[in-house]
Formats: C-alpha cells, sequence, structure tokens
C-alpha cells in the first residue's frame, strides 16, 4: 500500500472543510428559526 | 511493488458517509415518523414539525451507521453488503463511530430544543434499542432477532406523535405495534430468497435456523395480528372510512400473498416469486397505509 496522493488528500480535505462549514451555518441557522418559532408559539 | 492507495489514509468521502446512514431505510422511518406527527391532533410549528423530522432522520441514519460500525464484519460475508463503505474498506471504522455517535446525541439534543422531553427520550431509546438490544445482543444470538429488534423501527410514528403532542395515545401505539408486527414477515420474506448469505455470515436468522418451512408459517402467523393491528384504528373510531377500507384491502392483499408463500415449497431462490412480492409488497403496504392515514386526517 503506498500513502495516496497530496492532490487526491488535499481535494478531499477541501470538500470536508467546505461540506463542515456549510453545516455548521445550517446549524446556526436552525438554531435561530428554532428560537424564533418557540418565542411564537409561547407568546 | 504494491502501487494500491490506502483509502483508508485518506479524509472521509461524504458520499460513503451518506451511505453509512442507510439512506433507503431511512426514507421509511422519517415517512412514518412524519406521518405520525401529521395524524396527531393540533397545529405544530411548521419550523419545528420539519426539525422533528429531522431529528428522526439523523437520529435514524446515526443508528445505522453505528449499525454498520459494529457489524462490519458480518458485512463482508455477505454479497448484499460487502460493497459498503467499511467492508470495502474505503472509510476507517473510527470515523464510522464518530460520525455514528455525533449523530445520534445531536439528533436527541435538537429533538428536546425544538418539541419535548418525551419525544427526545424515546428518540434516544429507539437509537439505543436498535443499537444496543437488536445489533449488538439480539443479533447473533437468536433467530427472533429481527422480531424483538423489530420495535427499533417502530417507534418513528411514536416520536412523530409525541413532538407534535407531548403525550401518547393509542392510534400511535396501534401504529407501533403495527409496524413492530409487519417486520418479521418482511424481513423473514427477504431472508428466505438470500439464506445463503446470511448462512455464509453465520446471522442466525429463522430460515437459517429453522429452515423455509417453519419461516413460511411463522410469516403467515404474524401476518394475522398485523392485519388486526392495521385495522383496529377504524373500528375504534380513531380514524375515518377512507384509511379503514385501504388498511382493509391492502391487508387483505398482504394476508393473500403470506398464504401464497406458505403454499410455496422451494428451497433455492431462483423459484421464491412470492417470497420475492411479498417482500416488494410489504414496502408499498406500510408506506400506503400511512399515507392514507394522513390524507384520512386531513380530509
Amino acid at each position: 500500500m503506498t500513502n495516496p496522493p497530496d492532490d487526491l488528500v488535499r481535494s478531499r480535505q477541501r470538500r470536508a472543510t467546505r461540506i463542515t462549514a456549510a453545516l455548521l451555518f445550517a446549524f446556526i441557522a436552525l438554531t435561530f428559526f428554532i428560537t424564533i418559532a418557540k418565542l411564537t408559539v409561547n407568546r | 511493488m504494491n502501487t494500491a492507495v490506502s483509502t483508508r489514509d485518506l479524509p472521509a468521502d461524504w458520499r460513503d458517509l451518506f451511505a453509512l446512514t442507510k439512506p433507503r431505510v431511512m426514507t421509511l422511518v422519517v415517512f412514518t415518523g412524519l406521518c405520525g406527527l401529521l395524524a396527531a391532533p393540533g397545529h405544530m410549528h411548521p419550523v419545528l414539525a420539519f426539525t422533528a423530522v429531522l431529528c428522526i432522520a439523523l437520529g435514524a441514519g446515526g443508528a445505522g451507521a453505528l449499525n454498520q460500525w459494529y457489524e462490519a464484519d458480518l458485512d463482508a460475508k455477505m454479497r448484499r453488503t460487502q460493497g459498503r463503505p467499511l467492508p470495502a474498506g474505503r472509510l476507517d471504522p473510527r470515523t464510522a463511530l464518530q460520525f455514528g455517535t455525533g449523530l445520534s446525541a445531536a439528533s436527541v439534543i435538537l429533538m428536546d430544543l425544538a418539541a419535548n422531553h418525551l419525544a427526545a427520550a424515546i428518540l434516544a431509546f429507539s437509537i439505543f434499542f436498535y443499537v444496543g438490544i437488536y445489533t449488538v445482543w439480539l443479533k447473533r444470538r437468536t433467530p427472533q432477532n429481527i422480531v424483538i429488534g423489530g420495535a427499533a423501527g417502530a417507534f418513528p410514528p411514536l416520536i412523530g406523535w409525541a413532538a407534535a403532542t407531548g403525550d401518547i395515545a393509542l392510534l400511535p401505539v396501534l401504529l407501533f405495534g403495527l409496524i413492530f408486527l409487519w417486520t418479521p414477515p418482511h424481513f423473514w420474506a427477504l431472508s428466505l430468497f438470500v439464506r445463503s448469505d446470511y448462512a455464509a455470515a453465520g446471522v442466525p436468522m429463522l430460515p437459517v435456523v429453522a429452515g423455509p418451512t417453519h419461516t413460511r408459517r411463522q410469516v403467515a402467523l404474524y401476518t394475522v395480528p398485523m392485519a388486526i393491528c392495521a385495522v383496529a384504528p377504524w373500528p375504534l373510531g380513531l380514524t375515518g372510512a377512507l384509511y379503514g377500507l385501504v388498511a382493509l384491502v391492502l391487508s387483505l392483499a398482504f394476508l393473500v400473498l403470506s398464504l401464497l408463500v406458505l403454499a410455496n415449497k422451494a428451497t433455492e431462490p431462483a423459484g421464491m416469486k412470492p417470497e420475492k412480492q411479498l417482500f416488494g409488497f410489504s414496502i408499498l403496504y406500510l408506506f400506503a397505509l400511512f399515507g392514507a392515514l394522513v390524507v384520512d386526517r386531513l380530509l
């Protein structure tokens, strides 16, 4: 077994970073909307 | 010189992580959970309802990932599963474990935040039941694995209902019973025609341990209480005639197919057309029944 080529590793890392960023953003947006919805329901 | 690339040294590919969540199984879990939520009385804020369904999906995905992490050795022995990311060597087992644990924990926390403690507690228990009771404890030990383990897949309508109302009523309990009793005929129909796969992996599925004749009898026997559980909400006044008639017709069709399975004497997969038909129909049956329940509620 040889180590995977650097460009393949970097391309996978770049994609993983982008997906993690998108998921974090989605989580923050969802938490925001849940808070607003809870406030609306409990009013 | 060996020039093969070690894919386990690579960062995980998102497609492999997605495959860990068993997306096809998740479809049915999410659908029944959504139907449980929509069939519940009262109104739930759309954002909170969306989050509750998302949590059911995340929880099912996390449990599926943990199941694949624990069963990688079994999956490698079966033709049906040897292409999965872990047995195929495309994913590091530690990544799968962390991914499954993270998804499961996130689903429970988010459910508690968006819905209520009861829905979060049932979700947590269903994940524990699928991973701890079914995968780790029962699957490799008893031919009744699918009977008790099937309860794990029966929780979503209860979770959906609990998320919407904060309590449990008779209808979601009957829906739980329906999926619980549907699971054995559904899985045993499949395991009859992939019996050699399970035997090769050493999994004590009923057709491997007790043989096809006994399994076919059990398929027909489980279909009767399943059909009663499916139709019961109508005479009990919990649903309207639309759901009742759909449940009656489809349950009769299920019963006829299970009798065809019972009458079949084939021992090789090539002669198991009734088993394949029953397996395919059983998926359609559950989708149609839950769909009819929601339409009945909305009308």
